[in-house]
């Protein structure tokens, strides 16, 4: 009887989660660090070529989901074009007042990041938008904490892990992330925390504090891992935390994480 | 030899294009689960003996390409593999349609015992209480799951078929 129940389906599937639960329980990752380490390298070059592959299919799609809407689309724009060219002008001036501020108070200017470019390779198979990964690793000189935005000057998260020629970087929407962050109109500091999956809480942010629907949410450089002024959101409601000590505000990211092609990473600030 | 590193060229193909082509297309969450799809489809094709080993290293392979613990992914899929065959033993039928439906039933049973198992390891490795895990996986709109279940059930008609293909070809090579 005892022979023919260690040869069942059963007994071997027993065995296998047992082993499983114990490896989930102990994780000895640096064991498993080396395989990681070669896998990821073999297929980060297929990764990269189904992600762009991936990125034309989907615009195809979009683009021929689009062809009805266009002409309306086509007079939006050009009413928006006449609008921004005044905005543009405005700015010009704004720009202008920067430099002699920045200048005259010695700060150091976004221009002057020195920035890493990367493909985005792969991101969380789950769905939940935790991470990605990108196509620079440690042979490219990224480090884990380093910072990661688009062109834009967006904060989308910071790099979590380096391999020889791959990153992850944990997204903002990732609950183990935790940014300094404060409001631009007026300063509030808070800390960013991703909500499983559901969008950004900027919380701890002190009662004396004010927060307002629709302020920009910003870096704050507390700490001095991350650069000051790069933008994360504009907070979409305000209310009180749980225990009633603080202010919190969910914020609203203008990242379409589906889209993302191309990533920078700030290596030096 | 060349079966084996057919099986594995099947699997970290899947994985690329789980993890690399399927989240630009589908902005909506979740992803269809094209791994676990194809191991229900070995699990009815070449049944336990074969498919089991398939599911370890399925599982392995997640593991170690997204990062998670070892054996997080190993234990589920070993899980379901065993529950597919456990019941496909008592329920498939020779008749295409019936057939058709009790594999139908295998995917969307071992779709939502995979998210919920994904959710919860995800949620308990946050260090979330058991109630509040419970209200998160529970709180996810009806039309995530119905979309999942769907997106995987199309998957499973192209992988079982293709697989099937596969399987025969070894068969008939072998004979």
């Amino acid at each position: 009887m005892k022979k023919r129940f260690y040869s069942t389906k059963l007994f071997k599937m027993i065995i296998v989660v047992a082993v499983c639960g114990l490896l989930v329980f102990l994780n000895p990752a640096q064991l498993f660090n080396p395989f990681r380490t070669v896998f990821s390298t073999a297929i980060s070059p297929f990764q990269k070529i189904a992600y762009l592959f991936s990125l034309k299919v989907e615009n195809a799609g979009n683009f021929l989901a689009s062809i009805g809407k266009l002409k309306k689309e086509n007079e939006k724009l050009t009413e928006e074009n006449q609008r921004l060219q005044a905005e543009n002008a405005q700015i010009q001036d704004l720009r202008r007042q920067k430099e002699i501020l920045e200048n005259q108070l010695n700060l150091l200017p976004r221009e002057k990041y020195e920035l890493e470019n990367a493909y985005v390779i792969a991101s969380d198979p789950s769905g939940r938008g935790n991470w990605i990964d990108i196509s620079k690793g440690s042979q490219n000189g990224i480090k884990e904490g380093m910072s990661v935005i688009i062109s834009q000057g967006i904060l989308i998260g910071k790099i979590e892990k380096a391999e020889l020629v791959s990153s992850r970087v944990a997204l903002l929407s990732n609950p183990a992330s935790r940014i300094n962050a404060m409001t631009a109109q007026s300063g509030s500091k808070g800390i960013i925390k991703g909500e499983y999956g559901l969008g950004l809480i900027l919380d701890i942010v002190s009662q004396n504090d004010i927060l307002n629907k629709g302020d920009d949410v910003i870096t704050s450089g507390l700490g001095g891992e991350i650069p000051r002024g790069i933008y994360i959101g504009k907070i979409k409601d305000v209310r009180e935390s749980p225990d009633k000590l603080f202010w919190e505000a969910v914020v609203i990211s203008p990242l379409n994480l589906s889209s993302l092609e191309v990533v920078s990473v700030i290596k030096i600030f | 030899m060349k079966k084996y590193s057919i099986y594995l060229a099947v699997l970290v193909t899947a994985l690329i294009i789980q993890s690399s082509f399927f989240p630009p297309l589908f902005s909506f969450r979740p992803l269809p689960q094209l791994v676990l799809v194809i191991i229900i489809s070995w699990t009815v094709i070449a049944g336990f003996r074969s498919a089991f080993w398939r599911a370890v290293l399925a599982g392995f392979l997640f593991d170690i390409a997204f990062g998670q613990k070892i054996g997080t992914e190993i234990l589920i899929l070993a899980v379901i593999s065993y529950l597919v065959s456990f019941f496909s033993r008592r329920f498939l039928v020779e008749n295409k349609f019936w057939g058709g439906l009790v594999l139908v039933g295998f995917v969307i049973g071992a779709t939502v015992l995979h998210r919920f198992y994904g959710e919860f390891m995800y949620l308990a490795g946050a260090g979330c209480q058991i109630r509040e895990i419970f209200r998160v996986i529970f709180s996810n709109a009806a039309g995530s799951w119905l979309r999942e279940i769907f997106s995987n059930v199309i998957l499973f008609g192209l992988c079982f078929w293709a697989l099937k293909k596969i399987e025969s070809r070894f068969i008939s090579s072998s004979q």
